[in-house]
């Protein structure tokens, strides 16, 4: 169990003064300012008009017969259903009744869904360009050096993370070097922004892309078609086997309030 | 405010509607404050004694891997049993003051939840949770989207006068 | 007292909205005009939260209510600096302000047309398409109304609150099959809420009383089934014991003088012991909360004390009509 001596690197303090809190404050205020530039950028959701608005209603309403029918009686729940049937099948609560069957339209043609990935890819461009800048910015001033020692241990598998642009075989992992700490600030800064600009900032990237994996497709998924979804949603309907919740409530909740 | 519970008891027990809704929760708030009283003092106990086994643990291996004589052997480098116990022990001591110290559990089954709405209503507002304390429902039915205030402003004048 | 703040403003009573309104200038003053959208920022000022917004929208109904026009405008005049003058809430709580302060007909009117003027623009605005049609029934138009009503929820079929005014608006007309059919389609959207079931059951037991469409026994046998799902959704419902008094006492009354009329197609109705059960545990539980209700048990007081005396006066009329 013969212990390495620990590795001591002689460091000028200036550099600790020069190139750590350099980077970190450009950081910060890269953050900033990309947060106002997205804020000036977004343009405000078009408004959705009411013919898409009532299909995708409809469609909820169908939906949610489907998941709280035992509510109704057996004769409510029937009239329903048939008179939701017919409506989904005969493709009356279309966005455009006309066009049923029709394949979707391609998303590149349609306005909206443009409008859509521009958005995207201002958004994108917005994150990319600046952050590009910075990392070109390092690669060329402060490259190649080890700046700074972790004060805990970590393993050798972080060493490509930590020391990237210093190859150096040997060197403990806990060294890090200028463009590790970039990195780290990527990631690091999210309260910082948090703190700075309100919780739904532009500037917090990553919690976005977080955000977007996480949301659930909508009901109205682009390039779907719509009345295959009602027509699917009154297969739904059509099949679903009645029970009432009333049915002999009364002895249930006598043996319920009894016991 | 004890007459009233011990009168509610018994007439549960003639009758007894709604099980033992009544005199449990009459008898929640002396139980919750002894258990509050002693979880502290259990909690705090525990901790020292799981400080006092890592500390224990921890001078064992520095004394076992300075001891010269055998430093492979596996009876020097395994921990004794009383430190396992030991810790072992402070853990489940925690635990139970920390879940003694919790207070009482908000219903979980609906109807007990609404029930306890119902009930209580928003008299109990000196409650630390600041959940809501109204029937979320209630909306529905007054449905401020749909408000008439013109008559809402005669009656008051007509409420008003009547005061007068 | 914050709940009172947070409830929704037609359920207060008079005396209640104005304690409300009068709280009004303490919290204005407690409030700063505008709010900063950075944490940083704010470090300085009183949180904001969503319950500060919903509390300023119910100070200003109750202020207009209680005839407070100078502070309901103050109040409208911080929620459009935070969202907004052109925000559909805030555009209908101002078209709500000049309803409130309109004195005659024709004032209403000119509100009247300038909602429609905005819905002409945009026919997806729902607070302006709502305060529309309340406007229409204010003014007396109730068939219009209806109309509106039905146009809307035929684009918007989710919206509960808007089922439910439907169902209000027919039970004001007396269309009893109508208001039922609208007060189930709320219940499709908000299946748990018990006070909706309580309501269902009140409205069938009215059309049973009314006696004069369809089939009072099968609309009795709805109304016992929902007042019973409303307790069983939330114990020691007032409400719901109430309605269940009610309609046991009603169908034992029928069932001793005519011995089943008609089977109900539909649902029906449980044996006479089960009724009598029923009415007996509802019986014994209102008087239960009655007593501990003027007992002040701190435990029982979250009743509205209207609910609670009407259930005494019942609970003393039918026990004189069991003595006699």
């Amino acid at each position: 169990m013969a212990q390495l001596p620990a590795q001591t690197l002689h460091r000028d303090p200036q550099l600790f003064y020069w190139i750590l809190i350099p980077i970190t404050v450009v950081m910060v205020l890269t953050g900033v300012l990309r947060h106002y530039a997205s804020v000036l950028m977004t343009t405000t959701p078009k408004k959705a008009d009411i013919k898409a608005i009532r299909e995708q209603r409809a469609l909820a309403h169908g939906a949610s017969l489907r998941t709280n029918y035992h509510v109704l009686s057996r004769k409510a729940f029937e009239t329903r259903r048939d008179f939701l049937i017919e409506g989904f099948e005969s493709g009356a609560y279309l966005k455009a009744p006309n066009q049923k069957g029709q394949p979707p339209a391609n998303p590149m043609s349609d306005p909206n869904a443009m409008e859509g990935m521009m958005g995207m890819m201002k958004n994108n461009m917005a994150m990319m360009i600046p952050n590009t800048l910075i990392m070109s910015w390092i690669n060329a001033f402060f490259s190649g050096y080890a700046i700074m020692k972790l004060p805990f241990p970590i393993t050798i598998k972080f060493k490509s993370m930590l020391q990237a642009g210093v190859m150096t075989k040997d060197m403990d992992p806990r060294w890090m070097s200028s463009i590790s700490w970039y990195f780290l600030c990527i990631f690091g800064l999210q309260f910082v922004y948090v703190f700075l600009l309100g919780s739904d900032n532009a500037a917090s990237q990553i919690a976005q892309q977080m955000q977007q994996q996480q949301m659930p497709v909508g009901p109205m998924a682009p390039g779907q078609d719509p009345h295959k979804m009602f027509k699917a949603e009154a297969e739904n309907l059509a099949v679903i086997e009645h029970y009432s919740v009333l049915d002999g409530i009364e002895e249930r909740l006598l043996e319920r309030i009894k016991v | 405010m004890l007459v009233p519970c011990r009168a509610s008891t018994k007439l549960h027990l003639t009758f007894s509607p709604a099980p033992s809704q009544s005199p449990a929760s009459s008898h929640q708030q002396p139980r919750s404050n002894t258990m509050a009283w002693l979880s502290r003092p259990l909690t705090v106990i525990g901790l020292v004694i799981l400080a006092h086994g890592c500390y224990s643990a921890h001078e064992h291996t520095v004394l076992s891997s300075t001891s010269v004589q055998h430093p492979t052997s596996p009876s020097a480098t395994s921990l004794p049993l009383d430190i396992y116990i030991e810790t072992i022990a402070a853990t489940l001591l925690i635990c139970l003051g920390l879940v003694l110290g919790s207070g009482t559990p908000e219903p979980i089954q609906w109807h007990t939840w609404a029930g306890k709405i119902e009930r209580e209503g928003d008299s109990t507002s000196g409650d630390a949770d600041k959940e809501l304390r109204s029937n979320p429902f209630n909306a529905l039915e007054a449905r401020s989207g749909f408000i008439n205030i013109s008559k809402l402003r005669s009656d008051f004048v007509k409420y008003q006068q009547l005061g007068k | 007292m914050p709940s009172l703040l947070l409830r929704p403003h037609a359920t207060l009573s008079h005396a209640e909205a104005l304690q409300v309104a009068q709280q009004a200038p303490e919290f204005l003053r407690k409030n700063p005009a505008s709010y900063s959208a950075s944490p940083f920022f704010s470090l300085f000022s009183p949180p904001e939260s969503s319950n500060t917004w919903t509390i300023y929208e119910n100070l200003l109904l109750a202020c207009l209510r209680t005839g407070d026009n100078t502070t309901a405008h103050q109040c409208l005049e911080r929620l459009v600096v935070r969202f907004g003058a052109s925000d559909e809430r805030v555009t209908a709580l101002q078209g709500l302000v000049k309803e409130a302060e309109a004195t005659n007909d024709s004032e209403l009117e000119k509100v009247l047309k300038e909602y429609e003027e905005i819905l002409a623009k945009d026919n997806t605005n729902v607070p302006i398409s709502k305060r529309r049609i309340a406007l229409l029934r204010a003014m007396g138009k109730t068939s219009e109304s209806i109309e509106a009503l039905v146009q809307f929820l035929d684009f918007s079929s989710t919206d509960a609150e808007a089922w439910m005014e439907l169902a209000d608006l027919y039970l004001s007309q007396g269309l009893y099959a109508q208001a039922i059919y609208a007060q189930e389609e709320a219940l499709i959207i908000a299946p748990n809420a018990w006070n909706l079931h309580a309501r269902l059951g009140e409205v069938l037991l009215m059309a049973a009383e009314s006696g004069n469409e369809g089939n009072p026994q099968n609309y009795l046998a709805q109304s016992l089934k929902r007042f019973c799902r409303s307790i069983e959704l939330s114990d020691d419902y007032l409400r719901g014991y109430y309605g269940l008094k009610r309609v046991t006492d009603k169908l034992l009354d029928a069932n001793s003088k005519e011995k089943k009329s008609a089977e109900s197609d539909e649902f029906t109705l449980p044996e006479t012991s089960t009724i009598e059960k029923l009415n007996q545990a509802a019986t014994k539980k209102l008087g239960d909360i009655v007593r501990k209700y003027d007992a002040k048990d701190p435990l029982w007081q979250g009743y509205d004390a209207g609910e609670v005396a009407a259930a005494r006066t019942y609970l003393s009329e039918s026990s004189q009509k069991v003595v006699r």
